[in-house]
């Protein structure tokens, strides 16, 4: 019997990343826990090497390939009209959002009560039958076969996963909804566990993305070249589809913990209950931020940290430079990261730079080592349009650093504070508009133009990371959750 | 956010819509030809060339030629659909300058085994070494007209098959009547495979020079063996049903003695190889049917599946097809059934005019009904293999062949009035059980088409591929 069983989506261990090194950290915290991963991949991958190292105390990993279809058959007690009536029902309902029946459904599927394999659910002649009166309900304007393929394609992995047999854990912990949700809700109401979900981003919000962005859906012919409002059928499947797989993971969780306000709003309009859920934000490591030397500059350093890229919204600091520069002569800019990623951007800012005469004021400083410009950087600035909880913030924060950032995702509730108690510690920072140069310049002329201003946000800052934002204290909170539930 | 989720797939990418078509459709000529073919050639044998023999020779004389014909039929037949499958596909896939080879690389092992068989058949009947090497020659050039059929029929150049099926057997039966006057027994072989030689050369030449060659032997060819194995059953159990009801005739008590391994049936034979002439009119009818308003209607259904047609036009394409089966069907029926009509009704001055006696008569009039319902369910079989029915197929095959032998059998232990009665009632089981399928698999042609169709695992970049 396992403590905890993380089921987790495309991630940890053998895709490295802000989430991954998440469940790195919680996992190497707790090791008098004893864990269990099922990971779910699009593929195994023979040549893949995992990208961290598996703590000894991980005593079951699994991975749950969605892609690779297995059609073998296998002994099921037979598939009975009663059987077929719950799955048809389950469906009916589900369109309608009630999934009352979800238990049920897929417990036809699960290895000890199986009723039914792959092989007999994608050839049997009551599936197609439900299939076809489905698409004549509501399809039966559209390409039967791309809407066949659809259906295909949408329970191909689907099958995979509710297939699956999962561990015996008392806690099943799954990171993110989809696919992974449903593992969570199999978990919680096949093998009676409980149930927690951690959401970085919002799972079906970033397919939704994905889906309008992606190509390969057949849309339909275009007869009469408009502008559409409505995304086409089959999107809409593929996203409904994924809803779906939402609304019966926030159904089954007993808590639902996500990293700021912003998230908590978007996991209640797709259904969660509020009660459920809590805000646990990212925090970081302060050690390093404690005995940190200032090195005052004699010219004030404004930095902007992040990768050059277009959705960090490079451009507007520096028009906010420009500006800046014209009242503070002497102001030094860095712009601290790596320009690989989206070269022609970088050529794009480069030659804004220059045009706006500023390649003497400002330098593109490559990757570089955090730390050090945290000891001489004097303001922080972040111009992103999208962003979820950036950390840059809080070792910003941290080192005493006071921030500029735009008002997207978490940044609000980061510098001017979450709750009662955290407002009362006053802003360390100032929130400007996306893509707006004039007031990103007036605040960062705020900051270094009123030096009580600027001392009071150096101080909260710091309070509030210590009191909030300490990697540390987080972790035990997960660690108390994990206690109250096993 | 990093790593969450994954990029969704091309799942359902354009190489899953190109199997949903039926890449081929067996041309009907290989499913009724060769069997008309014979049937011709041999009444044609018959009347021409036998009665000039005396009578001993004339009976060895076609119970060879008799043997020859179904015997390299029943020899080649379990690589005569796995060719014209691998053509059918090579011809989908634009690939038709493979045919050539193709043929070759299953001419020769054919050709071999059927010599080696041919061999030990004819060394115990005390021919001469010409008769010994006529023969041969004859039975090795008739097996390969069967296989030089398929790239032709493939490609639908009906006119040189026909055409080098008329020219061989008018110089065959014009060289046999010349040299057997001149050299006497042997001398009606040698003609006859000349003949021959002549149909199974303009054959493979105008493959050639229809297709070239190129390259090296094909070995696509045997991997299909390994692919479709019920097509090698599919092909026997037809051909061999064809053939197994004479069989049973001459090997049971009712066989004459002509020389050793060689027994001929004349009461039963000629009966039916001229019920079989009843229906040429009626298969060269069909053919033209299938391959013209059928096939018309099966591109359409087909072609709108492809074409993101709803399915609400899917399913009326689908009952434009079957309703298309249908009225062909019921018009071979009314056709048909009134040139048998017809035959039986004027039955005696026609049994008169090729000298059969009133036994063999009333055996014609039953194998005039019987060659009717056998069209019926080669109509009914190559419906099958048009939706590609492999399954289906080989069990109304299975059918055909067993019912054959068992009616056969039973019919002799009847005594004559039953001859040809057998044969009837097996045609008639093998339409009902081809019928029964074909319809069971027609009502439900949407769901067999969609669900049925191969689960793709897609192909995913590794990470050691980045």
């Amino acid at each position: 019997m396992l403590d905890v069983c993380l089921l987790l989506e495309g991630t940890y261990p053998f895709v490295s990343g802000g989430v991954s090194s998440w469940i790195h950290q919680l996992i190497t915290s707790m090791r008098h826990l004893r864990f269990g991963i099922v990971c779910i991949t699009p593929n195994s991958d023979p040549t893949r090497k995992p990208k961290y190292e598996v703590p000894a105390h991980v005593i079951y990993l699994k991975e749950v390939c969605l892609h690779e279809y297995d059609l073998t058959r296998v002994k099921t007690r037979g598939f009975t009209d009663d059987d077929f009536a719950c799955l048809q029902q389950f469906y009916e309902k589900a369109l309608t959002g009630d999934h009352s029946l979800f238990a049920k459904a897929v417990s036809l599927f699960a290895a000890e009560t199986r009723s039914i394999d792959s092989s007999d659910f994608l050839g049997s002649l009551q599936v197609w039958d439900a299939l076809t009166s489905f698409y004549q309900r509501y399809a039966s304007d559209m390409s039967f076969t791309d809407f066949f393929w659809t259906w295909r394609g949408v329970h191909l992995p689907l099958l995979e996963v509710v297939q699956t047999s999962l561990p015996k854990a008392k806690i099943y912990h799954s990171l993110s909804t989809g696919y992974a949700g449903l593992l969570g809700a199999m978990g919680k109401t096949l093998m009676g566990g409980k149930y927690l979900i951690t959401e970085h981003g919002i799972y079906t919000y970033e397919r939704m993305l994905e889906i309008a962005q992606a190509s390969w859906i057949y849309e339909g012919e275009d007869k009469d070249l408009r502008i559409r409002h409505q995304l086409p059928f089959l999107k809409k499947f593929w996203i409904s589809m994924f809803k779906t797989l939402s609304h019966i993971a926030y159904e089954n969780a007993d808590r639902i913990f996500t990293l700021y306000e912003g998230n908590r709003l978007r996991e209640i309009s797709e259904g969660a209950d509020a009660r459920k859920i809590t805000i646990i934000p990212n925090g970081i490591d302060l050690k390093p931020y404690a005995d940190m030397l200032k090195e005052r500059q004699a010219a004030p350093h404004i930095g902007f940290i992040g990768r050059v890229v277009n959705i960090k919204d490079v451009k507007t600091f520096i028009y906010a430079a420009r500006e800046v520069a014209d009242a503070l002569a002497h102001a030094r800019f860095f712009i601290i990261g790596p320009t690989t990623e989206e070269e022609e951007y970088f050529l794009e800012c480069r030659t804004l730079v220059e045009s706006l005469k500023l390649q003497d004021a400002l330098t593109f400083t490559g990757p570089a080592e955090t730390s050090y410009w945290y000891a001489r950087l004097d303001v922080v600035v972040l111009t992103s349009v999208s962003e979820a909880q950036p950390l840059v913030i809080l070792e910003s924060n941290a080192a005493g650093i006071p921030v500029i950032a735009t008002d997207v995702g978490a940044c609000r509730e980061m510098l001017e504070g979450r709750d009662t108690a955290d407002r009362a510690l006053g802003p360390s920072g100032i929130v400007t508009d996306v893509v707006n140069p004039s007031k990103t310049a007036a605040a960062i002329k705020k900051v270094l133009s009123e030096p009580a201003t600027y001392r009071a946000m150096a101080r909260s800052g710091k309070q509030r990371v210590a009191l909030y934002y300490n990697h540390d204290d987080l972790l035990s909170r997960y660690l108390n959750i994990y206690e109250q539930n096993l | 956010m990093a790593g969450i989720g994954f990029r969704l797939q091309k799942l359902m990418a354009g190489e899953s819509y190109t199997d949903l078509i039926k890449a081929y459709a067996y041309s009907s000529v290989i499913t009724t030809g060769p069997m008309l073919v014979v049937m011709a050639s041999l009444i044609a044998i018959h009347t021409a060339l036998a009665r000039t023999l005396n009578p001993q020779d004339g009976e060895l004389f076609m119970g060879l030629v008799m043997y020859a014909f179904a015997f390299s039929m029943i020899g080649v037949s379990p690589i005569l659909y796995i060719l014209t499958r691998y053509l059918a596909d090579r011809h989908f896939a634009r690939r038709s300058d493979v045919f050539f080879l193709a043929y070759i690389s299953a001419l020769l092992p054919a050709l071999a085994l059927q010599a080696a068989l041919c061999l030990w058949f004819i060394s115990g009947i005390g021919l001469s070494a010409t008769g010994e090497w006529a023969c041969l020659s004859l039975y090795l050039f008739i097996s390969g007209i069967w296989l030089a059929m398929v790239p032709l029929s493939a490609a639908k150049d009906y006119f040189w098959i026909t055409a080098a099926f008329v020219i061989g057997a008018v110089t065959g039966i014009v060289l046999a009547l010349w040299a057997g006057q001149a050299f006497g027994f042997d001398g009606y072989l040698i003609g006859l495979a000349i003949g021959q030689a002549a149909t199974f050369g303009i054959l493979t030449v105008r493959t050639l020079a229809e297709f070239g060659c190129y390259g090296g032997i094909d070995l696509g060819l045997y991997t299909y063996f390994r692919k479709y194995p019920r097509l090698i059953f599919i092909s026997f159990f037809y051909y061999t049903g064809i053939w197994i009801d004479k069989i049973v005739f001459w090997l049971a008590d009712t066989g004459e003695w002509v020389a050793p391994r060689l027994y001929e049936c004349p009461n039963y034979d000629m009966p039916m190889f001229l019920a079989y002439l009843t229906i040429v009119p009626s298969a060269a009818f069909f053919m033209m049917q299938m391959e013209t308003c059928f096939a018309a209607r099966y591109q359409d259904y087909y072609g709108c599946i492809r074409g993101h047609a709803t399915l609400g036009v899917i399913r009326e394409k689908q009952e434009a097809m079957t309703t298309e089966l249908t009225a062909q069907f019921q018009k071979f029926v009314l056709f048909q059934g009134f040139i048998s009509g017809f035959v039986i009704i004027f039955l005696y001055p026609l049994a008169q005019l090729v000298g059969l006696d009133p036994a063999q008569s009333g055996i014609l009039r039953i194998g005039i009904l019987g060659a009717f319902l056998l069209m019926a369910f080669i109509t009914a079989q190559t419906a099958l293999f048009y939706f590609d029915l492999q399954t289906e197929a080989l069990i109304a095959s299975a059918v055909f062949c067993l019912s054959q032998a068992g009616g056969a059998l039973i019919s002799i232990r009847i005594g004559l009035p039953a001859y040809g009665f057998g044969y009837a009632a097996a045609n008639l089981l093998s339409l009902f059980t081809a019928f029964l399928l074909l319809d069971a698999k027609l009502k439900r042609l949407d769901y067999w088409t969609f669900m049925k169709q191969p689960v793709l695992t897609p192909r995913f970049k590794l990470e050691s591929e980045d």
